[in-house]
Formats: C-alpha cells, sequence, structure tokens
C-alpha cells in the first residue's frame, strides 16, 4: 500500500490535518456528527430494508423511497467527519485491520445499492400497499441490513484492535 | 455513593473495566452503537414523516416500525446499564450524564406517545394533525441532544478513560 501511506504522509503536513489536532473541538464535534449521521444512514436504509422483507406492507415503496436522500445525507456527513478522523491520524487508521473492514464493508454495501437499482427499483417503485417484494428485493434488504450492522460494528471496534 | 462504591467493587464491574477480552467493554459498546443507530434511526424517519416528509405514506403501517425502535431501546437500556456499572462513581459524577437522562427519558414518553398515536391515526398521506409534529420535532430534537451528551461524556468526565 505504498500511495497509502504516501498520500496519508502528504495528508499529515496539509493545514486541515493540522486543524483536526490543533483545535480540541474538532475531534468530538466530529464524532457527534458521525453518530448522527450513522443514525440517519441506518434508519432510513433500515426502514426501507425492513419494507422490503415484508415489515409494514401497507406502506407504498415509491414514497418510502423518497426518504433515501436523508440516508445519503447521513453517508455525507459520515464521509466528511470519517475523512476528518482519518486526516487528523492516518497511520492510527491505514495499520488497523477493523478500519480495512469497515471500508470494504461500505465497498460491498455501495454495490449492494447498485444492485438495488439495476435489478431492483424498477420491480419495487411501483408496488403499492399490501403487495409482497420479489425475492432479489428482498435480498438486497436483508444484505444491506448485514453490512451497515457490520460497518458500526467494525467501526466501533477500531480504537480496540491494531494500535 | 454508598451503592455505586459497592457497585464498583463487583465482578461484573471489575471485569467490564478490566479484561482484555472484545466480548467485556467492546462488544458492550458495539451494542450500544447499533442500538443507538436504529432506536434513534427509525424513530427519527418516522418523525420525519410526521414532519410533512413524504407525504405518500400512511400512518398507521408506520406501527409496525415501533418494534424494532423499542428493540433498539431495550439494547441501549441494558448495554448502557453495563455501561454505568464500568464506572459508576465517575458517570454519576459527569455532567453530560443527568443531561443525557434527561433528554433519553422525554424522547421515550414521546415515543411511548407516539406508538398509539400512529396506530389509531386515520391519516393515509399529507399532514398530520399538529400536536403530533410537535411530538415528532420534541422526539428528533431529544434524540438529537442525547447523541451530543452521550458523545460529550467521554470528554467532560472526572478522569479520562469514559471513552
Amino acid at each position: 500500500m505504498p500511495y497509502i501511506e504516501s498520500f496519508s504522509t502528504w495528508l499529515m503536513g496539509t493545514q486541515f490535518s493540522k486543524m483536526v489536532t490543533l483545535y480540541p473541538w474538532v475531534w468530538p464535534l466530529s464524532e457527534t456528527l458521525h453518530f448522527i449521521g450513522m443514525s440517519l444512514l441506518v434508519g432510513v436504509i433500515g426502514i426501507l430494508d425492513l419494507r422490503m422483507l415484508g415489515v409494514a406492507k401497507r406502506l407504498p415503496i415509491g414514497p418510502l423511497h423518497d426518504m433515501v436522500p436523508w440516508g445519503i445525507a447521513g453517508f455525507v456527513i459520515n464521509l466528511i467527519t470519517g475523512f476528518t478522523f482519518y486526516a487528523g491520524d492516518p497511520f492510527q487508521y491505514i495499520h488497523n485491520p477493523a478500519f480495512w473492514w469497515k471500508m470494504g464493508f461500505i465497498a460491498v454495501a455501495g454495490l449492494n445499492i447498485l444492485a438495488f437499482y439495476l435489478f431492483v427499483y424498477n420491480k419495487v417503485a411501483r408496488l403499492g400497499p399490501g403487495e409482497d417484494c420479489p425475492a432479489a428485493a428482498r435480498a438486497v434488504g436483508a444484505v444491506s441490513l448485514f453490512l451497515w450492522c457490520g460497518v458500526m460494528y467494525f467501526g466501533r471496534m477500531l480504537p480496540f484492535v491494531g494500535s | 455513593m454508598e451503592f455505586l462504591m459497592w457497585l464498583e467493587s463487583t465482578d461484573l464491574s471489575t471485569w467490564i473495566r478490566e479484561s482484555s477480552s472484545l466480548w467485556a467493554y467492546p462488544a458492550i459498546l458495539i451494542a450500544h452503537t447499533i442500538g443507538l443507530g436504529y432506536l434513534v434511526g427509525i424513530n427519527a424517519a418516522v418523525d420525519m414523516r410526521l414532519l410533512g416528509l413524504s407525504p405518500g405514506l400512511p400512518i398507521e403501517p408506520l406501527r409496525h416500525f415501533f418494534k424494532y425502535i423499542w428493540w433498539g431501546f431495550w439494547i441501549n437500556a441494558i448495554s448502557g446499564l453495563l455501561l454505568v456499572t464500568r464506572d459508576p462513581v465517575n458517570v454519576f459524577k459527569n455532567p453530560a450524564f443527568p443531561i443525557k437522562m434527561l433528554l433519553i427519558f422525554i424522547a421515550v414518553y414521546i415515543l411511548s406517545r407516539l406508538g398509539k398515536a400512529v396506530a389509531s391515526s386515520s391519516v393515509e398521506s399529507g399532514p398530520v394533525p399538529s400536536n403530533l409534529k410537535w411530538m415528532a420535532a420534541l422526539s428528533a430534537f431529544c434524540w438529537l441532544g442525547a447523541i451530543v451528551a452521550g458523545r460529550l461524556m467521554a470528554y467532560v468526565a472526572p478522569r479520562p478513560g469514559l471513552g
């Protein structure tokens, strides 16, 4: 991973990285926002997953899916705050297996979302109240719940493994 | 105070505090994090619908999501009790702790009221009555505040190590 090592070294020399370690409020503020973003993300995505799995079937999926931008907002908050942690102390992360597991789970969750829009969305968006989702939708929903739980699991494991 | 000191001297408290097992402190924190995600996340999604988002969603079927919100709550009540058990004297000295507890108390009270109001709602689309809107707004505010106070606990602790 020579590219990641050199990128991390370069990043540590930037003003942004120095700011993260210089101001004592940056880290706690970012952590708080990271938890708020996480809740938005897993809550909004979670109810869509649950509906596809057969919970609250009277809800039409189209309008339920309209909430997804708020889940994306949660993800963007976490991307920014997560990058802030990484910039503040990059070598604490890139040598930590929990970090790479977390990134891997996020990447696979991204592929799962791609699968949702490629193979599932058109079939479920028109489903009205009370209609069952096809097997592919149930699979995507179950995989999504599992992966986001895994992301939270490895995120919280970060301080306990590695250094 | 005597009770807290006794609690701190129990085997359970010592084990959570000192064990290097990933099943001790880390597992409890992971449970507390995942519980938070679904407790606050799904509750927030319900709040957002009540506040006017995704007006195409009928209200009554949302009651099926409350089971999962309560699951999140009980996971966090139990894991939270264990986190207090780990370091009871310091937790009770922590100025952010009573604020967190007060906000959770209000949010959970609203959650139980909201559950009943949602289950008996006849709103199929569009805005909900303003009392429901106010409850949703207060619910979202209290959960946000509880997350802020909870994260702050790690930074205003009487002695470090309450991460």
